[in-house]
């Protein structure tokens, strides 16, 4: 292979690189849709796979057997857990914005700048060197894959790499501040990488254990016949891994797949949907799993070859040059430059943001006001990618080569674990608070630091070995490698133990011993879920305009418009409420959150906009007014309630009694005690309950309200008449909190309208005995005095004697006729009914009447007789109706100028008309008032019981009759007869 | 099904496979078919994890929690 050539190959690599994220970008929209941007989230996922898996797996399982397995089965195993925790974690994430680990850890403690800056510069710091080892993998590589000699032996391509990795996340990733957005272009482009490593693997690992030697067994074979090499195959025996070891290094493992700063990018920042993670928790082991199919084979494949573990981290490279197959090695090379630049990107755009928001942000806004931190901020993670880029390629440069890449990587994951008890307690325990995590995290990486990180500078000769081995000043019990002593633990164990002991110990203890403040308890809140916290202080409430300023000020331009309509949801700003300005500023403040963090969101808005201390006692007192005022108006609603008479109660949703009035108690005869085991279906009696309990429960059900007369029953058992009002309460999402209901006493009531009916009766009664009295008196007079006649003697058998005898009779015959007619009104009448026209009825009743009218000088006129009209009545009944009322209006007209009836027979509805009109005397309003009561008579003659049977038979039809009458004018009586009778079903003809 | 406590008590078990004392059980110098015992141990509790999952996904719905 010749150098140029490969330089060729691996410039074409990052155009092409480039270009899948430029065409990403361009055709993104086809990328969001389900299948494809899954595969892409677990593909880019696998961003965990890095130069270290590609080269350091290799060798550490040459020098150290299946150790190398922890790194991944930590992720295997944890991803049972991401189904559940990591969507929380990832929920979490995305409400409020975050886009960093430390940003995370900020926001969950309190939007605590301080703590934000001390995870994000340690994080910062134990990242740098796993940065630095990917360029180191790439110039190793690269100058493996030609003869020493060459002419570009010199040249090293990291420094090339980190400047045009640094260029493409400044390109892809940090185009705006809101890392929250989909990077299509980077995810793709990272997506893409990782099918290149795995395939690079896979052929190279099927070329080693297939094209080199015979396969799985005959390497393992060989092995495990040789004395040195055999051990490699369990654990337990050096140079195996120890069992702490192994344990150490999966704890870490889990904890660092979630946690690494690249990690988090593309697993939660970067999650385009929360059910995804299900997808990524079984694809991505399984990704894991092919990756590592044949690092054994290809690492002891290698100690077969070159006879010891020397140069191991190249094996993978080594083996295919060896035998001349170059093809495989360059594919080798651009699957660990793949990995090795992808880890590159990611990372540096993680640290740069943490370090952009994190450390440089809350720093230049405490210094001065900036009109335009948007840019300044933008203008500093761009920076910030370059700055940690060449800080890896200084690290890798300085790096002497004594520690495996795998150590390097392995204190890298040892920091990132010190974030795990902060983020993981704080999702789910709402009592850790920012001092306890603040103990906890420095504390951690402290001893990282003195167990770790010293133990490391020694063996690069940077530190004197005398402190290992005497401790610091001679002090054996802090010797770093066996603090207080504790030893039987190799360097790593004893550094995780230390670090995560002290860790979780100090948050938990000074979670426990402190408190949270206001601010810490309402985002504990929202981590962990469950009630909200107490409101803090009153809250900077921000109006329209400053909002505006405030997001052209942090926005770039293009964007601030959307944005602006976005946040106000369609209102306009005249709209809002103060609750609606509240919303609008938590919203505003996630927003600016997602693009500078929630500490420097938080210190912006409140700084910038926190009312001043006199609006502030403004606020409070009239905050205080207010609520005085609701006190006020609260007691006396309460007293109101009390003292109206009826009963008033509330229930909740099952319909029991939460509250019931004073008067309630007294009517009901109930405590408040005893109240609360009732049911409002309780104060309605058996009958009631029956006939209207269900009802009564279906329109609460529907949170409607429900309203009748019904019976209430007292605790005694005694019956009472009232009208039930019921309606339900709601809350202020429409939910049915209860109901509220108004039981009003009808006793006094129902007695009163008794009364009345019965004093109406009597007075009807009255007059109707006077009517009786009246009609008898008449004839009574007359028998009195023919009687009297009779008996003055002197009469006998003579014509006069007859006479009076003849008036006697008659007389009593006029009476018999008014008792008759009175027995007739008065006795039960059922109805003959039966389908007739009524024509056939009215017809002849006109004929005799036009005939009497004619005698007396009345014209009588007839019309409608021709129709059709049928109704179901009892005809001889009718007959008489029409007969009184014709009669009636005949001698209305008497003695009348110009006397005249009209009779009309139509039509109305489903009802048939008799309309009788007459220009007679008409009545006045007393006199039609008493018109239908029986023996009242406007006439010298007549029984006074016509119109009462006219209207008794009317009813009888569930007729109606309507009469429009003035004195001098005539009357025009309306008959209105059903076609079909009430309660008597008859086909309608 | 109550995926939460299932996934939550697998990985307490698969965990505890892959730790001191059960990892004893399959630590041994033996080649089964010419792969070492614990190679082998290690790879199926892996593929076991990844099958579970695999499973409990086809299961579980497909809609955002609210």
């Amino acid at each position: 292979m010749s150098p140029p050539a490969l330089v060729g190959i691996l410039l074409g690599y990052l155009v092409f690189l480039f270009l899948v994220a430029a065409v990403a970008e361009r055709f993104g929209d086809r990328l969001h849709a389900p299948p494809l941007r899954t595969l892409i989230y677990v593909l880019a996922t696998s961003v965990y796979c890095t130069a270290w898996t590609f080269y350091g797996s290799v060798g550490l399982a040459a020098n150290h057997g299946l150790e190398f397995l922890t790194i991944y089965l930590g992720p295997a195993l944890v991803a049972l857990l991401w189904p559940v925790a990591l969507r929380k974690l990832i929920r979490v994430a995305k409400e409020q914005r975050t886009t960093t680990i430390s940003d995370f850890i900020a926001s969950r403690y309190g939007k605590s700048a301080g703590l934000g800056c001390l995870v994000a510069a340690l994080v910062v710091c134990g990242m740098i060197p796993y940065i630095a080892l990917q360029l180191k993998a790439v110039s190793t590589t690269f100058r493996m894959m030609f003869p020493a000699d060459s002419m570009l032996s010199d040249f090293d391509p990291a420094l090339l790499v980190a400047g045009v990795l640094g260029l493409f996340g400044i390109i892809f990733g940090a185009r705006n501040l809101d890392f929250t957005r989909r990077q299509t272009g980077l995810m793709t482009a990272v997506a893409v990488e990782s099918i290149v490593k795995l395939l690079a693997f896979l052929l190279a690992g099927a070329f080693v254990t297939w094209g080199v030697f015979g396969g799985f067994a005959d390497i393992f074979t060989r092995v495990a016949a040789h004395p040195d090499w055999a051990a490699l195959l369990t654990l337990g025996s050096p140079p195996a891994a120890s069992y702490p070891r192994w344990a150490a290094m999966l704890l870490i493992s889990m904890a660092a797949v979630m946690l690494l700063p690249r990690q988090f990018h593309v697993l939660v920042v970067q999650n385009p949907r929360e059910r995804d993670v299900v997808t990524a928790a079984w694809a991505f082991p399984l990704y894991l799993l092919a990756i590592n199919l044949f690092v054994l084979p290809v690492a002891f494949g290698g100690l077969l070859t070159f006879g010891g573990p020397a140069g191991a981290d190249g094996f993978i490279l080594a083996l295919p040059l060896g035998v001349g197959a170059d093809f495989v090695a360059v594919a080798v090379f651009l699957g660990g430059f793949s990995a090795a630049t992808a880890m590159i990107v990611v990372d540096s755009l993680a640290l740069s943001k943490m370090i952009s928001n994190d450390i440089v942000l809350p720093f230049i806004l405490r210094r001065s006001r900036l009109a335009e931190v948007y840019w300044v901020s933008l203008a500093s993670t761009r920076l910030g990618i370059l700055v940690v880029v060449i800080l890896g390629f200084v690290w890798a440069y300085m790096e002497a080569g004594q520690l495996l890449l795998v150590e390097m990587g392995l204190l890298s994951f040892i920091a990132v674990t010190q974030c795990a008890p902060a983020v993981f307690f704080g999702l789910y325990w709402r009592g850790g608070n920012r001092k306890g995590a603040f103990a906890g995290i420095a504390l951690g990486f402290a001893a990282w630091f003195y167990t770790l990180i010293i133990p490391a500078l020694v063996k690069e000769g940077l530190a004197s070995p005398a402190l290992l081995a005497e401790g610091p000043l001679g002090v054996r019990w802090l010797r770093p490698t066996a603090l207080l002593g504790l030893e039987g633990l190799d360097t790593l164990s004893h550094g995780v133990f230390w670090s995560l002991l002290l860790n979780v110990g100090a948050y938990l203890l000074v979670s426990i011993l402190t408190t949270q403040d206001a601010d810490e308890r309402s985002q504990a809140a929202a981590f962990v879920g469950g009630p909200d916290a107490e409101p803090a202080a009153m809250p900077a409430i921000l109006s329209v305009p400053e909002i505006e300023r405030l997001i052209h000020l942090y926005v770039p331009e293009e964007e601030a418009d959307a944005i602006l309509a976005e946040l106000l949801a369609g209102k306009a700003p005249r709209e809002l409420t103060v609750p609606d300005l509240l919303d609008l500023r938590i919203r505003l403040e996630r927003l600016l959150a997602a693009s500078l963090g929630a500490a420097a969101a938080r210190y912006i808005i409140e700084d910038r906009f926190t009312i001043s201390k006199a609006e502030a006692g403004q606020l409070v007192e009239s905050f205080q007014a207010m609520q005085r005022s609701l006190r006020q108006s609260q007691e006396l609603l309460a007293s109101v309630v009390d003292s109206v008479d009826d009963c008033i109660f509330t229930t909740d949703r099952q319909g029991r009694l939460v509250t019931l009035n004073a008067a309630g108690q007294r009517l009901l005869g109930l405590t408040a005690a005893e109240a609360a085991t009732c049911t409002y279906l309780d104060v309605l009696d058996e009958a009631d309950r029956r006939r209207v309990g269900a009802a009564i429960q279906q329109m609460v059900a529907a949170g409607r309200a429900w309203r009748g007369t019904v019976h209430a029953l007292t605790r005694r058992r005694q019956r009472f008449p009232a009208h039930l009002a019921i309606s339900c309460v709601f809350d202020a999402h429409r939910q049915v909190l209860g109901t509220v209901g108004v039981l009003r006493d009808l006793t006094e009531q129902v007695a009163t309208q008794q009364r009345l009916i019965q004093r109406e009766t009597l007075a009807s009664l009255g007059e109707m005995a006077a009517g009786v009295a009246h009609e008898i008196r008449n004839p009574l007079g007359g028998i009195k005095m023919a009687t009297r006649l009779l008996s003055s003697g002197g009469f006998d058998g003579g014509r006069i004697a007859h006479e009076m005898a003849e008036s006697i009779l008659s007389g009593i015959a006029e009476i018999e006729g008014i008792v008759a007619a009175l027995l007739d009104y008065a006795r039960e009448t059922r109805l003959d009914l039966q389908e007739y026209p009524i024509a056939r009825i009215l017809g002849p009743v006109t004929e005799h009447v036009a005939g009497e009218g004619a005698r007396r000088g009345i014209r009588v006129t007839v019309e409608g007789l021709d129709g059709e009209l049928v109704a179901t009545v009892d005809g001889p009944r009718l007959r008489q109706v029409f007969v009184n009322v014709l009669k009636n209006a005949l001698e209305a007209t008497e003695r009348r100028p110009d006397p005249r009836v009209d009779v009309r027979l139509y039509g109305r509805g489903s009802a048939v008309v008799v309309e009788v009109s007459d220009n007679g005397a008409g009545m006045d309003a007393e006199q039609r008032e008493k018109v239908f009561l029986p023996f009242f008579t406007t006439k010298p003659t007549g029984t006074g019981l016509g119109m009462a049977i006219v209207k008794k038979i009317m009813d009888l039809h569930g007729g109606e009759i309507e009469i429009d009458t003035a004195p001098g004018r005539g009357t025009r009586v309306r008959l209105v007869i059903p076609r079909a009778p009430l309660r008597a079903p008859a086909p309608v003809a | 099904m109550r995926v939460g406590e299932l996934l939550a008590a697998c990985f307490a078990l698969l965990t505890a496979a892959l730790l001191w004392p059960l990892l004893t059980l399959a630590n041994r110098p033996v080649l089964v078919a010419g792969v070492p015992l614990l190679v082998l141990y290690l790879f199926a509790v892996w593929a076991l994890a990844v099958a579970l999952l695999a499973w409990v996904a086809r299961r579980l719905p497909d809609e955002e929690p609210p």
